[in-house]
């Protein structure tokens, strides 16, 4: 049965609650488990162990490589047809400042936005998620706390019990 | 402070009953009366935009009031109306996302969109008014055969990147934003044809902690840069004109200025947009007279910004000692274009002076008439800088004035009821206000009774 099984999903009556049980099962060594929240939970990412901070260092990447990238391209093009407009020194260097700046800018938001998306897994049309019905309560007022079949400490029956203690209202298997 | 008064959500508002009173306005069958009545006219203005763009494409840009020595008219000071617009939608998603000022959270969604379309049609003026917009491309650095590079000193090539680089910025922040909120809908939808529509723009958004986890990451360095955004692209904007030597443009305080005109104009539109969403879909205990309140306190802010540079100008005109600069002030008071000038005044520092009164900010008419105030104000300012600077600077054998052509009145009447239909269709088909951002907010809220409580 447990092969057929993408997992436990139970549901919280209050966010202090998913917050409490999310500490409580990852201290037991459970590491695919993921906490489901109408808006962003404080210290849930720490409960859960994420820790990553891919994101802000991609945008970073991308701002300095796609800023340098608009420099150097405003330098070659001043060396290859220069221009001499009233005497002006051919590499006039504040004058670039402004297009470098704005794709600077151009980089740091094609990096966070792309990089957030693609980190998600986005475009991802179909999740065993949403084959459960009470789910689409995550979006309006529902806390949830998945425990995925592929961790290696599964065991549904044990793990129902851990829920029910930490306070879970209900909970249902979901089919892989 | 009065508590009850300054209330920015129902006492006993759910995340739940929130979320379901918002998405109703989208999903639900109907959309009130007022809205299709409010679509049919701003669409028969719009057309009046759709008129004025084709006659002006096919006849030329003479079409428009311009001459030499005034050859920017009315696109260029469209231009920088809208883009002022706006830029009070950046500042609020963004600028009071990272000072955690709770109040942004019912009027932001409203506020980017408004940001996105007004990009939009600050966008479309320049192009028109290039004369040739088919060659519009020759401001992007591609490799041709005649080897030649857009010119990196001039300041319509730094425009174009701003405004460009703004465009692309607003667009990711309202669709980032938008996310969760897709989700939200796509969970709502009973149809199968609306559930795909928003099933496939959510991209498979679960509320996941994870998701949340980048999605805040990716937030918060858009909000960084936002910042320097806020004030970069109207400043660069007021650089086509600073870096000039026109007495009348060639001041150092023009990006500053122009920042605090663009913010201040921008407020006063996401106030007019507060308004009538209130009044369409009954919002008035989500977007409050608190909310209001605060509204208009940014703007006297920004307005006391702008009327300290008007003085700031006219002292640096004086104290140059130049006659030149000093004429163009002796012109703005008395010449052919007095009247834009003395309107000016009376909207910007006369009749803004209202909102220090809170129960003028507080009035729904009171800051409707401020803010409309403000608009034809700051319009009126963009007139001045542009027409009176150019028709009378040095020799008076390039002297001339220039009188606006019925085209220029209809592309921008028509510029305005584009921006109205977008606006339209946009809260019908997304949520007019961030539920996410909401429920974070009540969510807080609960946070802090519990812990005084």
């Amino acid at each position: 049965m447990d092969e057929r099984l993408h997992g436990l999903l139970a549901r919280f009556p209050d966010a202090d609650r998913l917050l409490a049980a999310s500490r409580d099962l990852r201290r037991r060594g459970l590491t695919r488990l993921d906490a489901y929240s109408p808006h962003p939970v404080e210290g849930l990412d720490q409960a859960l162990g994420l820790s990553e901070r891919r994101v802000p260092v991609i945008a970073l990447v991308c701002a300095v490589v796609v800023g340098a990238g608009a420099l150097a391209l405003q330098v070659y093009a001043s060396l290859d047809y220069p221009f001499n407009v009233g005497g002006r020194p051919v590499l006039s260097w504040p004058a670039y400042t402004i297009v470098t700046f704005a794709m600077t800018m151009v980089g740091a938001t094609l990096g966070a936005m792309l990089s957030m998306l693609w980190l998600n897994g986005f475009p991802r049309p179909y999740h065993p998620l949403f084959n459960v019905a009470e789910f689409d309560a995550a979006s309006r007022d529902g806390y949830f706390l998945c425990l995925e079949a592929s961790d290696p400490l599964f065991d549904a029956e044990r793990l129902r019990e851990h829920l029910l203690q930490n306070g879970a209202v209900s909970i249902q298997e979901v089919p892989a | 402070m009065n508590r009850r008064r300054d209330e920015l959500a129902p006492p006993g508002l759910s995340a739940g009953a929130l979320t379901d009173r918002v998405s109703a306005t989208v999903l639900g069958t109907r959309p009130p009366r007022a809205w299709w009545l409010a679509l049919g006219l701003a669409t028969l203005l719009s057309l009046l935009f759709l008129v004025g763009v084709v006659y002006v494409l096919s006849a030329g840009v003479g079409a428009f009031g311009l001459n030499i020595p005034v050859a920017w008219g009315f696109p260029i000071i469209n231009t920088i109306w809208w883009i002022g617009i706006a830029h009070a939608g950046t500042l609020i998603s963004a600028v009071l996302w990272l000072t955690r000022q709770d109040w942004r959270a019912s009027i932001s969604r409203s506020a980017e969109a408004m940001a996105m379309f007004a990009i939009v049609l600050a966008g479309s003026y320049p192009l028109l008014h290039l004369g040739r917009p088919q060659f519009a491309y020759f401001l992007l650095p591609y490799p041709n055969l005649m080897d030649l590079w857009p010119q990196w000193r001039s300041p319509l090539v730094w425009d174009f990147f701003a405004i460009a680089s703004y465009l692309l910025f607003t667009a990711s922040f309202l669709f980032l934003s938008l996310l969760p909120d897709l989700a939200s809908l796509r969970d709502r939808a009973r149809h199968r044809a609306v559930q795909l529509f928003y099933g496939v723009l959510a991209l498979g958004w679960r509320n996941s902690a994870r998701h949340w986890h980048r999605y805040q990451q990716a937030h918060r360095v858009l909000a960084v840069i936002a910042v320097p955004i806020v004030v970069s692209v109207t400043g660069t904007i007021s650089l086509d004109l600073a870096v000039s030597i026109v007495p009348g443009f060639h001041f150092t305080i023009f990006p500053p200025y122009f920042v605090a005109g663009a913010l201040y104009s921008g407020f006063a539109t996401v106030a007019i947009i507060a308004i009538v969403l209130r009044a369409l879909f009954g919002f008035r205990d989500l977007i409050t007279r608190a909310h209001l309140n605060r509204l208009g306190i940014m703007m006297l802010c920004f307005v006391l910004v702008v009327d300290y540079a008007y003085l700031q100008e006219v002292f640096t005109a004086f104290y140059t000692g130049e006659d030149f600069y000093r004429s163009v002030y002796y012109d703005r008071w008395s010449g052919p274009y007095a009247p834009f000038y003395w309107g000016m005044i009376l909207c910007n520092v006369v009749l803004a002076q209202g909102l220090w009164f809170r129960r003028l900010r507080e009035s729904v008419p009171g800051l409707l008439c401020l803010a409309v105030i403000a608009e034809i104000g700051m319009w009126l300012e963009r007139f001045q800088i542009v027409i009176t600077s150019t028709h009378k600077d040095y020799m008076p054998s390039a002297w001339d004035t220039v009188t606006p052509s019925a085209w220029d009145w209809l592309t921008y009447a028509g510029s305005i009821g584009v921006f109205v239909v977008l606006l339209l269709l946009f809260i019908k088909l997304m949520p007019a206000i961030s539920m996410h951002d909401m429920r974070e907010m009540l969510h807080r809220r609960k946070q802090r009774e519990a812990d005084h409580g």
